[in-house]
Parts: structure tokens; sequence; C-alpha cells
């Protein structure tokens, strides 16, 4: 066969990947497919539980609409709020703190897993918006069962981004008693020490 | 130039537009592909409220909000710190005061599902 015959061919066969791939991006990633780690909870859906849940569906919509949108809201708030203390209080101090020869090690190693904290909490938040919207998009009047499994999983979910913001938050606590006590630490560094004894 | 490289070129030329049209397409097709996959994948898409269900809640996102910028040069004494714990305190309060995810909004009893 020559060249000239098989060029339409490869030219209909690479439409017909780029469409394919195309309509694989649609979906989202892999990555936020991923399920939460926490483990889901048994819990059995009863006959008057799934009966609710049918009757309840377009209000149940609704909320998981509304809680959607609000906790969208707090993940670009929060976020930012998360990346200012970051980027323009820790970033500056610990570099202020080093250039004048003061132990910075502490605040580093802080500030470090702070970012390690900032990265999973990014990341499980992920998690459960897909979880959520996955849960959106489940008919509860035809299909309660899945609607309630989904429902347990985008709660595990919600509990480990909420676990993230805890963890974050202690950090933040753990940064300022460890900045306020900069100059307690600086005693006790031994360079510091043989300065003063110099 | 050979025979058969010779007639692709004339199969180039005569069906041109077609070959324009479908390699436009199929590299644009691709390209969205990519970053549809990134937008996904980086995790964008949390952070973008410009969808129509945001609508009414975009007015609340805080724009510009940078903050203090707390000078990374200088002398350092009890007072910068002050300074610096000052400025700390006014930021983490603001997240604090999201208490974020809070609360189990997805409980049965919440839901009205008990």
């Amino acid at each position: 066969m020559s060249a000239t015959a098989l060029l339409p061919s490869v030219i209909l066969y690479t439409a017909a990947a780029s469409v394919v791939v195309f309509a694989v991006s649609l979906f989202p990633s892999v990555d936020a497919q991923v399920q939460s780690e926490v483990p889901i909870e048994a819990g059995a859906l009863s006959a008057e539980k799934q009966a609710k849940i049918t009757q309840d569906c377009t209000r149940l919509q609704a909320t998981l609409t509304q809680l959607n949108a609000n906790d969208a809201l707090t993940r670009v708030n929060v976020g930012q709020d998360y990346e200012v203390v970051a980027s323009r209080l820790m970033a500056p101090f610990n570099s202020r703190v080093a250039l004048n020869r003061l132990d910075s090690v502490q605040l580093a190693t802080i500030t470090s897993r702070y970012e390690t904290a900032r990265q999973a909490f990014s990341s499980r938040y992920q998690i459960y918006d897909q979880s959520l919207r996955s849960l959106q998009q489940i008919d509860c009047t035809s299909e309660p069962a899945e609607f309630y499994a989904e429902l347990l999983t985008a709660r595990e979910s919600r509990r480990a981004v909420n676990e993230s913001v805890g963890a974050l938050n202690g950090l933040i606590d753990e940064y300022r008693t460890a900045a306020a006590g900069v100059f307690t630490q600086e005693d006790s560094t031994p360079a510091n020490a043989e300065d003063k004894s110099a | 130039m050979s025979i058969s490289t010779h007639k692709v070129t004339l199969w180039l030329i005569a069906h041109k537009y077609i070959v324009l049209i479908i390699g436009v397409i199929s590299l644009s097709l691709a390209m969205v592909a990519v970053s549809l996959q990134l937008y996904h994948a980086s995790g964008t898409a949390q952070l973008d409220l410009s969808h129509p269900q945001y609508r009414s809640l975009r007015e609340s996102i805080q724009r510009d909000q940078k903050g203090t910028l707390f000078s990374s040069n200088g002398e350092m004494s009890q007072t910068v710190v002050d300074e610096f714990l000052s400025a700390y305190d006014l930021e983490t309060l603001k997240i604090k005061n999201y208490n974020a995810y809070g609360g189990d909004p997805l409980s049965d009893a919440q839901l009205g599902i008990e």
C-alpha cells in the first residue's frame, strides 16, 4: 500500500485518538477519584431511612448543592489565608532570624511541616470535593442505597479535611510559640554559648 | 524525490483544506485534553468559582487579601518579635474564626434522614 493511500487513514486515526483523549479528559483525574483513606463506617441502610431519602431527595440535593458552594468558598478564602501566613509572615521571619545569626532551625522545621500539611489539606479537599460531586450526581429517588453509601464516603472525606485544618491550626500555634521564644532558643545555641564564653 | 513522496505531496496539495481542518481540530482537541487534565489534577478546579452555581458566592471571595508582609531584613529585637507576633495573630485569627469544615453537616441528623 502506498503512503498516499495511508495518509487519510493516519489523519482519521489521529482525529479519533484526539476525540478519545478529549472525552477521557472530561472526567476528573484519577488522583481526585481516589477515595478517602479513612475506612467507611458500617452503616446499614434501614427501610425507614431509605424511604426518607427517597421522599426528601429534592431537599437533600438542594442542601448538598448549598454545602458544596459554601465549602468551595471556604476553600478559596482559607487557602488564601494559609498562603499569606506561609509566604508573607513565616518565610520572611525565618530569613530575618537566620540573617541575625539566631537559631532558626525549629522555625524552619515547623514551616516545612506547615507546607506539608497545606499540601495534605489541598489533596484531601480535592478528594472530598470529588466525593460530594459524585454524591450530587446520584439519583437518590431511584438509588437511595448508592446515595447513602456515597454519603458515608463524603462524610469521612469531610472529616479528613477538618483534621487537616486542625493540624494546620496546631502548627500555626506551634510556630507562634517558637517565634515568641526565639531569643530563649538563641541563648541555648552552641554558637552563642561560645560567643558568651569568649 | 521518490515517486511515493511525490504522490503524497500531490495528495496533500489536492486536499490541503481538509488536511488543514482535520489537523487543526485534532491539535486543538489534544491541547484542550491536556489542559483539562492539568486543571483537574492540579487542584485548580477546586479553586475555580467561575461556575454558574457559585455566582451568588463570588462577592464573598476575599480578593487581593495580601496581608502584612514582614520584612526579611533588619535587626532582631524583642520589639521586632512583638511586632511580628501582633501581625501574625491578626492574620491567623481570621483562619481560626472560619472554623473551616467543622461540624457535621453531612450527618444523618443534620440532613434529616435519621
